[in-house]
């Protein structure tokens, strides 16, 4: 039971550092949302042009940018249990009942939606490419499936996360003193 | 039997969905989850149709996705956690403290204008109020305080800031209510001005005839610092950046030379030279504050994912019809009638839910009945949905801090000193709960209150 345990810890430890490699990472385009919207009201107020981008161009951008944020931490957010939910009638409970809502959550709730979800958000980007779709703005930014597969890309990073945290889930259920306390509820 | 099911589909997904979040699963998971198993009991007794699945992703996509106005809510987010990393507000009620010394119960005094200044660190409720009481309430018990008062005066002021602008709620209200965010920016800030100098005026009052409740800071806080100008003159460098920075942000908006998306970028700008001044802004600060801001955008995102979902099938197997169908049974056909329904519904929803799935569920469905009903006192259906937008806000505040189950009590609890007893949090927040809720009556009654501002700056029409 204890190697099991450990197994699942060392597979769910491992999805969780790729997914909070890319979080991390791509943290940083919060900065760079910032300095794209501030350009476009410099440039704009000024009445300055810079060259292949123009003000559409550039508040297209800001939402291509906040698709990369959310999409980055939507899945890691679940790994560090960030994802709000109603404890009220919860909280009290044994960590063992927590974990087995956990796991049921994840069997029951989490993988159906996802797995119904997600050849639709699929299907979507494959259209979207196949249609060469752009902005309907003759100004604005050119293909849009790009910014339609960072959105099937997050829904990935979902799966991903909600695989480590039933295996993490399992673990503690097996193997109830988790070796890695900290992780367990971070 | 399968036509008695057919009609309580949209009742028997929403009794789901309450029994499905009370697991204390994600509430992203269960929305969506929900709304995909109705879905599917949809197909199997023929309401609803495999395809119509299709419909789902690019209503997800248009929501978070290219939603230029959503652009707004990373940002505000990310202002705040630059405020709250810098140490803003510790600053400030430090110094606030000091010069208020004379003053009976000065340190709550502060507490309230904390949570009115930095209103814009406000994320989610249970977030917030945990800052603001792990900031506030040890100070507050090491100065004697009366638990009570301790208590009652954080939560009042840790939930003011969903209501003051700029406020995330506020920009998901506007879109869920299709109506100007800055409108309902400018819309709140009376009421949320109003709340704040009554709470204020309640504690002078209650340190004037209870003294032994709200005690005057201790010498050792005054002398530390020397004189009471020079008290005054740090608490003007911790206030003025703040007060100028939200200042711009919402000056830019009301006079119409930014949208809120665009202030809210500025803001960050401003705010990261602010915690670059105050040498807050070290490689590891900086992470923190792009860490914890993106954690909350990605819950908030992946929310709003999972109400879309379940919102989209809700509406399919006539969901908005079947809440008209019962505001009708019930005799509800007024506009008033409509709106005070809303806002009952909405106050005991309070009890257990955050603001995000409140709006995100109740406002799609009564948003549209609004707009059309009619009201004696406001006309046209922007005034209208601007004014109930911000009764709501007010109305959801005062629910998140309503003895036994408000929402914020209970996260408080859970961070407050041993030294304070559930009984005296559950004191101490009912005289602010009476504020609140005369503050709510009186602008219904009188609703210029909410619509002067935005008419006067020429939000609305």
């Amino acid at each position: 039971m204890q190697r099991l345990a450990g197994l699942l810890r060392t597979g769910s430890g491992l999805i969780v550092t790729v997914l909070r490699y890319f979080a991390h990472s791509l943290s940083w385009t919060m900065l760079v949302l910032v300095v794209v919207v501030c350009t476009d009201i410099i440039t704009r107020k000024l009445g300055l042009h810079v060259p292949y981008l123009d003000s559409t161009r550039f508040q297209e951008l800001a939402w291509h940018l906040q698709a990369v944020i959310f999409c980055a931490w939507i899945g890691y957010a679940y790994t560090q249990n960030a994802h709000i939910r109603v404890d009220v009638f919860v909280a009290t409970l044994s960590p063992r009942k927590r974990s087995l809502i956990e796991v049921f959550g994840c069997l029951l709730l989490a993988l159906p939606y996802l797995l119904i979800v997600m050849p639709y958000a699929y299907e979507f980007v494959r259209v979207s490419y196949n249609q060469g779709e752009a902005s309907s703005s003759p100004t604005g930014l050119p293909y849009r499936w790009i910014v339609k597969s960072v959105l099937y890309v997050g829904f990935w990073g979902v799966f991903l996360a909600n695989i480590a945290v039933l295996m993490r889930s399992l673990a503690d259920l097996c193997d109830p003193k988790p070796a890695t306390r900290g992780e367990a509820h971070g | 039997m399968v036509e008695f099911l057919i009609s309580s589909l949209p009742a028997l997904m929403f009794f789901c969905m309450v029994l499905g979040l009370f697991t204390g699963y994600p509430v992203a998971f269960v929305l969506g989850a929900v709304g995909i198993f109705f879905g599917l009991i949809g197909i199997w007794v023929g309401e609803f149709h495999m395809i119509q699945f299709m419909n789902v992703m690019p209503r997800i996509y248009r929501q978070t996705v290219e939603n230029p106005v959503f652009v707004a809510i990373p940002l505000f987010i990310f202002m705040g956690a630059v405020l709250q990393h810098s140490k803003v507000a510790d600053g400030l009620l430090l110094s606030l403290e000091r010069v208020l010394s004379r003053t009976r119960g000065g340190l709550a005094i502060a507490v309230i204008l904390v949570g009115t200044v930095l209103a814009a660190m406000t994320g989610m409720i249970g977030a917030s109020v945990v800052v603001i009481s792990l900031i506030a309430l040890p100070l507050m018990m090491q100065r004697a305080y009366n638990p009570s008062l301790a208590s009652g005066a954080v939560a009042a002021a840790g939930t003011l800031g969903i209501l003051i602008p700029p406020s995330i709620m506020l920009v998901v209200m506007g879109d869920m209510l299709q109506t100007s965010v800055a409108a309902l920016f400018a819309g709140a800030i009376l009421p949320g001005l109003l709340l704040a100098i009554c709470y204020i005026l309640y504690i002078v009052i209650l340190g004037w005839s209870k003294p032994e409740v709200a005690p005057v800071a201790p010498p050792r806080a005054v002398a530390e610092d020397g004189s009471r100008t020079s008290a005054l003159r740090e608490f003007l460098g911790a206030m003025l950046p703040p007060m100028a920075l939200i200042f711009v942000v919402l000056g830019s908006i009301y006079g119409g030379w930014a949208t809120p998306t665009e202030a809210a970028g500025v803001g960050c700008l401003g705010a990261l030279v602010l915690a670059a001044a105050k040498r807050q802004l070290s490689f590891r600060q900086l992470k923190e504050m792009l860490y914890g801001a993106c954690s909350t955008v990605g819950m908030v995102y992946f929310v709003i994912f999972g109400a879309t979902l379940f919102s989209y099938v809700f509406r399919v197997l006539g969901g908005d019809e079947m809440v008209i169908g019962m505001l009708e049974a019930m005799g509800l056909d007024t506009g008033m009638h409509i709106l005070i329904a809303l806002m009952v519904g909405v106050f005991f929803l309070g009890f257990f839910f955050d603001w995000l799935e409140i709006c995100l569920i109740a406002l799609p469905i009564f948003g549209p009945i609004l707009a059309t009903a009619e009201f004696g006192l406001v006309d046209g259906a922007q005034p209208v949905l601007v004014w109930a937008a911000v009764l709501v806000a007010i109305n959801m505040q005062t629910s998140f801090i309503t003895p036994p189950f408000g929402f914020a009590l209970f996260y408080m609890r859970g961070v407050a000193p041993a030294s304070i007893s559930t009984v005296s949090i559950y004191k101490g927040v009912i005289p602010f709960v009476a504020i609140q809720i005369v503050v709510v009556v009186v602008a219904v009654l009188f609703p210029d209150l909410i619509l002067f501002l935005p008419r006067y700056w020429g939000l609305l029409f």
